[in-house]
């Protein structure tokens, strides 16, 4: 299963919203991913703007991107997930809450999607990435929160191999 | 064994359910009670011991409750119970337990069961010379009176002349050593050093020179007397426990110290536990919280000895494999002492809790999350939040 096809499986208004490349993403925010090799991003999505106006999810916390990549290693492809939002104290709670949706998402209806999920290392699987300076002290409750969720960040950039 | 205890009316503390794990941490501002509890339960688990340690000194014991907690916490601290007042129950008793029983000498013997390091603790050396109890005053807190006599103990009677104090051959292994020499002693050695006629502890340089305690840098003045302490409680014997010591009391572990020393000195209290102790700290450092809060996470989510030797920066030995399996299978309590007189059990360390002396660690990194939210206000100001 591909990327494309996983996303092409799900119920509208996602299945439209696969690109190639990393085109889904925000020109704004195209600069915060790089892969050595760009074709092996084999696609994208808008996760966020896609169900925008869907009526079971449109007041929901959704999470932005969802990329496909094929990891350098070889293997089948995976699909990585990052959320561009301001790194700070106060975010936590608004992008764990995020990650709770995605998670809910993925298990509650995108079976495909999750398998390709579960096969990312746990480092690229669920990224928060910076929009402008990280401002959460790495002593700080909400750092520590974060420690014990899945989410790996608040980073600058993702830079797959 | 005492499990657990229950006191209200006790100096500061109005309210306390305290249930001991394998390790206890005690946190929360200055003055809320934490040390007169440890200090109570040292009573509970040694009255014998007590009683007879002031007997052999030639301390006048007194009849009545006021008076001995006067010689026993230390002048000035009779007041922090009074009969109306104050109550106390042990284990699952509905029956307070009287004080009057402790503070009476009474006909029981029996061993030592608790070490108390106190957090006085850098009084027991003047210019690097250990103090007997004698030296101190009446007035004196006995803990304290009684670790500087057992440090002055070990010093005049299990340290040679001209010994070697640090490292000491068969006392700790080379992978709790090298982290003490490496962040606390900076290379340097500790030795006694008799040249002057009395036996006082010098940093000891390479040329042989030795540095006086006064040069020693603050850490290093109040992490001799606790690494003493250490070595009372680690025999280099093959048996792993001194005595019939069953109990380990550390008060402030960190004083002084930077947070690599702060981890090294964990390092030993993880040890401690490994060899069977129970114990009980105190703290202002969240770097002790940081690595209970992991602990206690690993055991939770599957934590491997691996993932706890990564935790404590440890190399896999059979010693450390064996230290990590125990870290894992110990029983953690945290009570946070709030200036109200309250005392809550904080053990779930949740950083997102609601419980705001969860949440914030008894104000522990409550400071940290202030910064970063005022940080974030000034951020949101210049530029909207959020994406």
């Amino acid at each position: 299963m591909t990327f494309k096809k996983a996303v092409q499986a799900e119920p509208p208004p996602v299945n439209g919203a696969y690109c190639t490349g990393i085109r889904a993403l925000e020109n704004r925010h195209k600069g915060l991913v790089t892969c050595e090799d760009p074709r092996r991003l084999t696609g994208s999505i808008y996760l966020d703007s896609a169900l925008a106006r869907h009526p079971g999810h449109a007041n929901d916390p959704r999470w932005d991107y969802g990329l496909g990549y094929r990891p350098a290693a070889g293997g089948r492809e995976q699909a990585v997930w990052i959320e561009v939002h301001s790194a700070t104290t106060k975010e936590v709670s608004a992008v764990l809450a995020k990650l709770q949706w995605l998670r809910d998402w993925l298990e509650d209806g995108a079976g495909r999607l999750k398998q390709m999920t579960d096969r990312a290392d746990p480092d690229i699987r669920f990224v928060w990435i910076a929009s402008s300076n990280v401002k959460i002290p790495r002593n700080s409750p909400q750092a520590r929160r974060l420690s014990q969720s899945v989410i790996q960040g608040p980073r600058k950039r993702l830079s797959l191999p | 064994m005492i499990e657990r205890v229950r006191a209200s009316g006790i100096g500061p503390v109005e309210e306390a359910d305290i249930r001991f794990g394998d390790l206890t941490v005690f946190v929360g501002p200055q003055a809320t009670g934490k040390s007169i509890i440890l200090q109570l339960l040292k009573l509970l688990v040694d009255k014998p011991a007590i009683h007879e340690t002031m007997r052999d000194f030639g301390l006048a014991q007194p009849g009545y409750t006021g008076k001995f907690l006067d010689l026993y916490f230390g002048e000035g601290m009779e007041s922090i119970w009074s009969d109306e007042r104050s109550r106390l129950l042990l284990g699952q008793e509905r029956k307070p337990t009287r004080l009057s029983a402790y503070t009476r000498r009474g006909r029981a013997t029996g061993p030592e069961k608790m070490f108390y390091i106190p957090a006085q603790r850098v009084m027991s050396l003047r210019d690097g010379t250990t103090r007997p109890f004698t030296d101190f005053r009446a007035g004196d807190p006995f803990v304290l009176r009684d670790f500087s006599e057992k440090i002055h103990g070990i010093v005049q009677r299990e340290i040679g002349l001209d010994g070697n104090v640090f490292p000491r051959r068969q006392q700790l292994t080379e992978v709790l050593r090298r982290p003490l020499e490496e962040h606390i002693f900076a290379g340097f050695g500790l030795r006694k050093d008799t040249s002057e006629h009395q036996g006082r502890l010098v940093l000891n340089r390479g040329d042989g020179r030795g540095l006086p305690y006064l040069v020693w840098s603050a850490g290093q003045r109040e992490f001799v007397p606790l690494l003493l302490g250490l070595y009372w409680l680690l025999p280099p014997s093959k048996v792993p426990t001194r005595g019939s010591l069953e109990w380990v009391v550390i008060e402030e572990l960190e004083m002084g110290l930077h947070p690599n020393g702060i981890g090294a000195v964990l390092n030993l209290v993880m040890e401690l536990r490994s060899r069977g102790y129970r114990i009980c700290l105190s703290t202002h450092s969240p770097h002790v919280l940081d690595i209970v809060w992991a602990l206690r996470f690993f055991q939770d989510h599957g934590g491997t000895p691996g993932d706890v030797r990564k935790l404590l920066g440890l190399p896999g030995t059979p010693k450390t494999n064996r230290l990590a399996a125990c870290a894992l299978e110990s029983v953690f309590k945290v009570y946070y002492f709030g200036r109200d007189g309250a005392v809550r059990d904080i053990s779930g360390l949740d950083p997102g809790s609601e419980d705001a002396a969860e949440g914030g660690w008894g104000g522990l990194t409550e400071f940290s999350g202030r910064v970063g939210d005022v940080v974030a206000e000034v951020a949101g100001r210049a530029r909207p939040e959020g994406t």
